[in-house]
């Protein structure tokens, strides 16, 4: 790995930062939504389009994003009919398409250090990046501010908002670009066989400590902060890839929480019991 | 009395498979219909189409004489309780406000004064104003049922529609949701599934028994039982 600078170390932690927000709201998403499988998924499907860019020598980035939006369309519908066969297909997929980057790479005359794609290189991240992710980061906000009440009926009840007249599936198209553009944007700070853990994690943390809407998707976007700067820190100190020192931080989180979640739960069972008694 | 609703030789799929075969039925303004019929018998496959849930494989559906697909706002709708997360974290009163989310993609969509006001009445009505900012999953089986028909009421509804309301509550609180629908039938048309509770037939004014085809509709309610058996 090369050393990492300081200027690496100040866009990363604006990338970092910016990235916290998008995978704050979209986590929350992913988890009610119950998509965690499936963005894994996407996060998998980007390689094969990396890897057709290094094979033909156009920029991966572009790649990524045509197979990721592609993907997150395609897996979207499948998702929709969820039978039992979704869960194969999206694996099937999953796998398919990484071995496909996988081949195009190996065949291509390019030398690429593998261990970016896997486990993120935020520190390599150039202007033009922080500025795609600044601009994934506004739309991000955007549509959870404007369709914010459309979105949490969604969430809560799907069925009755479409009673409603509420849009459903106008909604879960935009909602699925949003989710494919993110994952690239995660991809690129924590890894693709990262990704699934910084989506999940603050979230699932931020519903132990409360019941508010509005409060878990500040709460996660906050979590998600911490992580990723700790994260950056701990691997600029250690010269080592940001993902695996982020997505560390944050299962570490979760086990804490988790456990912190559960002695409570176990104390408010004895106190009522002793009243009880 | 005009008709409530016009379910005019329905037929609904799913790949291919019929859920509901060529049903006609209607429903007079101010009815209490009980619908039953055996699991797995197209009750809420009917419901999903009268709703616009699920496209018609053919027939027609009218609401208060409209096309049903237009009729958004009419209808006031109860799920089963299982159809939604309720480890969800929202309020009670932001559960209810969905009612008056509008007919739209709701971009910036924001809840006016007369909607807070509107969910106020409702929950005085139902008695659940004490609930309004509690999470919905620590709620009871009976007090989450009243937030989904405050729900439905709060749209102002003409008719209420309710896939098994009462199933998973203990008697006394199935009771308070009767009693409580029969009050409401004062005003509104009533469409019911109700999949094994004789009860309901001291509510409701006439059934219709369903099993893929309608086998029954009348005033009779209590003489589906027996064809429940042939």
């Amino acid at each position: 790995m090369e050393e990492i600078t300081h200027l690496a170390l100040q866009h990363a932690l604006i990338g970092g930062i910016l990235a916290s927000i998008i995978s704050g709201i979209i986590g929350v998403i992913v988890l009610e939504k119950r998509l965690v499988m499936m963005s894994g998924g996407l996060a998998h499907v980007s390689y094969g389009g990396i890897g057709l860019g290094l094979y033909y020598h156009f920029p991966p980035l572009i790649g990524a994003i045509i197979f990721t939006l592609a993907g997150a369309l395609g897996i979207g519908r499948l998702n929709r009919r969820r039978n039992e066969t979704t869960d194969v297909l999206i694996g099937v997929f999953w796998s398919i398409c990484m071995a496909f980057g996988v081949l195009l790479t190996q065949l291509s005359d390019i030398d690429v250090d593998f261990d970016n794609y896997l486990f993120g290189d935020i520190f390599s991240a150039k202007t033009s990046t922080l500025w795609m992710i600044f601009g994934v980061a506004v739309a991000v906000l955007f549509v959870f501010i404007a369709f914010y009440h459309v979105l949490k009926a969604y969430l809560f009840d799907e069925e009755y908002a479409e009673v409603q007249g509420v849009k459903v599936k106008g909604l879960e198209t935009i909602l699925f670009i949003l989710l494919g553009l993110s994952t690239l944007i995660i991809l690129m700070m924590v890894g693709l066989v990262l990704t699934v853990g910084l989506y999940a994690a603050p979230p699932a943390i931020a519903k132990k400590f409360t019941k508010d809407f509005k409060k878990v998707v500040l709460l996660s976007i906050l979590l998600n902060m911490i992580f990723v700067i700790i994260g950056i820190s701990i691997a600029y100190a250690l010269q080592i890839a940001s993902g695996s020192a982020i997505i560390f931080i944050a299962g570490a989180a979760y086990f804490v929480a988790t456990f912190i979640d559960y002695v409570r739960r176990r104390r408010r069972m004895v106190d009522t019991e002793s009243l009880n008694a | 009395m005009g008709k409530a609703l016009t379910v005019d030789q329905v037929t609904v799929k799913y790949n291919h498979i019929v859920a509901v075969h060529n049903v006609s039925l209607a429903v007079e303004e101010g009815e209490f219909v009980a619908i039953a019929g055996p699991n797995g018998g197209g009750k809420s496959s009917l419901i999903k189409a009268i709703l616009d849930l699920v496209p018609l494989a053919s027939g027609s559906i009218q609401i208060f004489g409209q096309d049903h697909r237009k009729a958004k706002g009419l209808i006031g709708y109860i799920p089963q309780q299982s159809v939604f997360d309720s480890k969800f974290p929202i309020t009670v009163r932001d559960v209810i406000l969905m009612g008056r989310l509008p007919a739209s993609l709701g971009f910036f969509h924001r809840f006016t004064r007369k909607d807070e006001r509107r969910v106020d009445e409702i929950m005085e009505e139902l008695k659940i104003e004490s609930l309004a900012d509690r999470p919905i999953g620590e709620l009871s089986g009976g007090q989450k049922q009243k937030v989904l028909l405050a729900r439905a009421l709060v749209t102002d509804p003409k008719m209420l529609i309710l896939d098994e309301p009462t199933a998973s509550l203990d008697p006394p609180s199935k009771k308070q949701i009767y009693e409580l629908l029969k009050e409401l039938n004062k005003k509104l048309t009533i469409l019911m599934i109700s999949h094994d509770d004789e009860r309901i037939f001291d509510y409701a004014t006439s059934v219709a028994y369903i099993n893929k085809k309608l086998i029954y509709r009348g005033n009779e309610v209590r003489s589906f039982d027996k064809m429940a058996t042939t």
